[in-house]
């Protein structure tokens, strides 16, 4: 497979914008706002996830989110050592609650269960597309989540899952997120990710070019879960307790938003998507909490961080529906304005109708 | 014997409330091809809307709150249509779906911003927490009331549909919307009708979730829209008698796995449900009674 | 009845229609001819709105069309029967024709009506309560002509009504459009079948890539050697 240069190229800029993120925050940050950086280095990780399947199948997925839940839980039973387990899962199946994997294994084997769960999933997933499919994306989501929260010998249930061993970085998390980009653009950019593009938009045509589009789709589907996985064990590795409402609703809506904002269709519409939603919505946050600006005491305004994130989708979607980014990715922004500037400085009589 | 028909009633009237809002789901998505989120929301607003008439307007007689309900519930669709999805009704249907995410995610923090967190009682009236008792059967008045009013209002639908000309304007366009404004019937009249009627299925499916529930929080619109559209779905995105049936085949498979699985695997029911959802849609998405479109025809 | 001066249509940078003037007199009938891509459908979409047109004005029944939407337009008094019939697959026959009716009010002049369209189709009466999407297709067109009369129109807009159909089914659409003629309707006819048309039209326009090569009266056209053969495919006189 031949990498173009322009891709690297864009992977590198926003890479670098990344990587700038995450090392100026672990340099410079207080534990507080690191613990923000890195939870936004996580969500930026999910909206790739989402990216790659969403943007190049352009099918609206709502269970992400369960893919992440499963390897969360995964890499927790996995890794927490036994002398948590033996109180807090005493009764779990498989004798688990009397194992511990080192570290390593524990990741592995948490990407390999979300990814045998995605496989299966997605043998009967990529068979459809448009509502049915997004829909029963979101029965897989409900299933997981009621999974989790009842399967109680295996996952505590509702009550938090706690003693994971805290073993993410910052800088960990950076990098992979790095990384993440590259991958992203390299999917979307190779022959299976531009066969996906092109047919997503005519499936009629498609066929009949014979291009086997459920095997692409399933492709990207496995892609997306691998991210999603890789983000939830980053998560469960960084605050060492999590809990089934964690992976449900309302991180499926933060991700989609950002994604959606930023403009689905490129891996720069993600990346910008993330950083102006997770921006706005510290600047919500803060406000959220009734600070004192200048002298003057804010009210508590509980609700204030959802409505921010419902009113950006909405104008997104009433005025700029491809996003802020749209569907091109930086570098081909970049080489469309140097053309432009080339065909202004020569005549256009070649144009006449 | 007595149980089964307990059940049967507890079957059939969560069914018609499913019903309800998945054929308000329907009718705006066989209209406009939108998949509205925000439909949960009419729900929440005739709940406020009551808990208002009550508190502020010291409304006591029942029978004056439930149509307030009902109403704010018609009219917020009117207001959703007009502000918030005509400007986008050119658009491709993801975007139209998101806008209205958007919005139903805007809806319900507004409620949190501007009324509360806490949920807000609405005292049901006395006489709808009575049972009848036919025999040995004890069968809650409100499970009556709601499964004959959802069994009345799909009867008068079905008349609306069939006999007016707006109603079959509507079920033309379902189809082929431009040559129902050859006819010379206006667009933005069949597509407010649409919502107005998901706005009245959505009031009386709220009536009785708060005659249930006793209180309104700015969450109550999501899970039974959620519900409503797996029905939907499942009966035929678009399909009105598959809403319907989606609905019916969705509360009495709640009600009877909740019944039928033992104690210790009964918190798994929605798991096995939606699970079974997700694997009749894979292999037959159009779902029970939805038609597989042909290329070139409108989905 | 109708006088629709320098209209154009663009869709982005194809110009489908360049500067197109047309008059139909009031009882007219008049033939809109060309090859298949001419304009011909564009033209009639943007005289009843429902393609917006890049410049020009309409003028019908002596008021300015201005920007009126198509429904405004159709409670005016046009009517369109459009390409490939659009026929209500779902309805019935009934419910086809009543919301042909949709703007009228006169119940007893509907169901007048009907009866005048099923005595005149037999067919229509026998199916009167069946989907329309069972019907054959000359079928169908008698519905979709009878429907766009149910408004009891001034103009009477017709697209390709030949489109599609067998020979014989095809004389039988224009037996019944020189009927409506005897009505004393206004017809345009946009057509690619020409040499039907031409026989009972009092005037025909012929446009070619969006622009009218010719105008003028049915047997002028017909005597055109050239026009005939080179736009039409035919033989003139």
């Amino acid at each position: 497979m031949t990498i173009k240069r322009s891709v690297l190229l864009g992977s590198a800029v926003l890479g670098l914008l990344i990587a700038v993120i995450g090392v100026s925050a672990f340099v410079f940050a207080e534990p507080y706002h690191q613990r923000i950086v890195f939870t936004f280095m996580v969500n930026l990780i999910i909206v790739l996830g989402l990216q790659v399947f969403m943007g190049n199948s352009d099918i609206t997925h709502f269970g992400h989110i369960g893919f992440m839940g499963i390897a969360a839980y995964a890499v927790a039973i996995l890794a927490t050592p036994v002398a948590i387990k033996k109180s807090a899962l005493a009764t779990a199946p498989f004798g688990l609650s009397g194992i511990e994997f080192p570290l390593p294994v524990a990741i592995l084997g948490a990407i390999v269960i979300t990814m045998v769960v995605a496989f299966f999933v997605g043998l009967v997933m990529v068979r459809q597309t448009g509502v049915p499919a997004t829909i029963a994306t979101l029965a897989f989501l409900v299933v997981v989540h009621v999974i989790l929260l009842n399967w109680v010998d295996l996952t505590r249930g509702p009550r938090a899952f706690y003693g994971i061993p805290i073993k993410a970085s910052l800088l960990g998390a950076t990098a992979i997120a790095v990384v993440g980009v590259l991958i992203a653009r390299l999917f979307r950019d190779s022959h299976w990710g531009v066969q996906l593009r092109a047919s997503s938009e005519d499936v009629a045509a498609a066929a009949a070019v014979g291009v086997r589009m459920q095997r692409l789709r399933f492709a990207a589907w496995m892609l997306s879960a691998f991210f999603l996985a890789v983000a939830g064990i980053l998560f469960a590795l960084f605050v060492g307790t999590i809990s089934p409402k964690s992976f449900y609703f309302d991180l499926t809506f933060l991700t989609l938003a950002m994604l959606i904002i930023g403009g689905m269709h490129s891996v720069t519409g993600a990346v910008v998507g993330s950083i102006v939603v997770a921006l706005g919505l510290e600047v919500m946050r803060f406000l959220e909490n009734g600070p004192e600006i200048a002298g003057v005491e804010l009210p508590q305004m509980f609700g204030l961080t959802g409505f921010y994130l419902g009113a950006v989708i909405v104008l997104g979607m009433a005025f700029r529906s491809e996003g802020i980014v749209g569907p091109q990715e930086i570098e081909e922004w970049w080489m469309r304005r140097r053309q432009k500037a080339k065909s202004d400085a020569t005549s256009d009589e070649a144009l006449q109708p | 014997m007595d149980y089964f028909l307990q059940q049967a009633m507890n079957a059939f009237s969560l069914g018609g409330e499913y019903a309800l809002l998945a054929l308000g789901l329907a009718i705006v998505f066989s209209v406009m091809g939108l998949v509205n989120f925000a439909h949960g929301e009419l729900i929440t607003v005739g709940g406020y809307a009551m808990f208002f008439a009550v508190l502020i307007f010291g409304v006591k007689n029942p029978f004056l709150i439930l149509p307030v309900g009902v109403l704010a519930a018609i009219l917020f669709a009117l207001l959703l249509e007009r502000v918030a999805f005509r400007p986008v009704r050119a658009a491709p249907p993801t975007t139209g779906m998101l806008m209205a995410f958007g919005v139903s995610i805007i809806l319900q923090n507004s409620a949190l911003l501007f009324v509360g967190t806490r949920p807000k009682a609405v005292p049901t009236a006395e006489w709808l927490m009575f049972d009848l008792n036919f025999g040995s059967l004890r069968i809650p008045v409100v499970q009556l009331l709601e499964t004959g009013i959802t069994v009345l209002a799909i009867m008068l639908l079905v008349v609306f549909m069939r006999r007016t000309t707006i109603g079959m304007a509507m079920r033309a366009a379902a189809k082929d919307f431009s040559t129902v404004r050859l006819m010379g019937i206006r667009a933005n009249r069949v597509v407010s009708t649409a919502f107005a009627i998901s706005g009245l299925l959505a009031g009386l499916a709220a009536v009785f979730i708060m005659a249930r529930r006793g209180a309104v929080d700015p969450f109550m619109g999501f899970t039974p829209v959620l519900k409503a559209f797996v029905a939907a779905v499942v009966g035929g995105f678009g399909s009105l008698p598959g809403a319907v049936i989606g609905g019916f085949a969705l509360g009495i498979a709640e009600v009877a796995l909740q019944a039928a699985l033992p104690s210790s695997v009964a918190g798994f029911r929605d798991a096995f449900i939606f699970s079974a959802i997700a694997v009749l849609l894979l292999f037959r998405p159009q779902g029970i009674l939805g038609e597989r479109p042909d290329f070139g025809e409108k989905t | 009845m109708l006088k629709a001066s320098s209209i154009s249509v663009n869709y982005g940078p194809i110009k489908a229609v360049r500067n197109v003037n047309i008059e139909v007199e009031k009882g007219d009938v008049v033939a809109l001819l060309g090859p298949n891509g001419a304009g011909k459908s564009s033209l009639l979409s943007s005289l009843i709105g429902l393609v917006p047109k890049n410049s020009g004005n309409v003028i019908f029944d002596n008021q300015e069309a201005g920007r009126a939407s198509t429904e405004d337009l159709i409670r005016r008094g046009m009517s369109v029967t459009p390409e490939g019939r659009r026929i209500f697959g779902d309805l019935t026959v009934g419910e086809n024709l009543r919301l042909g009716a949709a703007i009228r009010k006169d119940n007893d002049g509907i169901a007048e009506d009907i009866e005048k369209f099923l005595d005149l189709f037999p067919i229509l009466r026998k199916r009167f309560n069946s989907a329309a999407r069972y019907l054959s297709g000359g079928e169908q067109q008698m519905l979709a002509i009878s429907r766009s009369l149910m408004s009891r129109p001034k103009l009477l807009m017709l697209d390709e009504p030949s489109l599609g159909l067998a020979p014989r089914i095809v004389d039988q659409i224009f037996e019944f459009l020189v009927t409506l003629r005897q009505w004393g309707l206004t017809l345009l006819i946009v057509e690619q079948n020409a040499s039907e048309v031409l026989e009972f039209a009092d005037r025909a326009y012929v446009l070619s890539t969006g622009s009218i090569v010719f105008s003028g009266t049915a047997n002028e056209l017909k005597k055109s050697g050239g026009v005939m053969e080179m736009y039409l495919g035919l033989e003139g006189h």
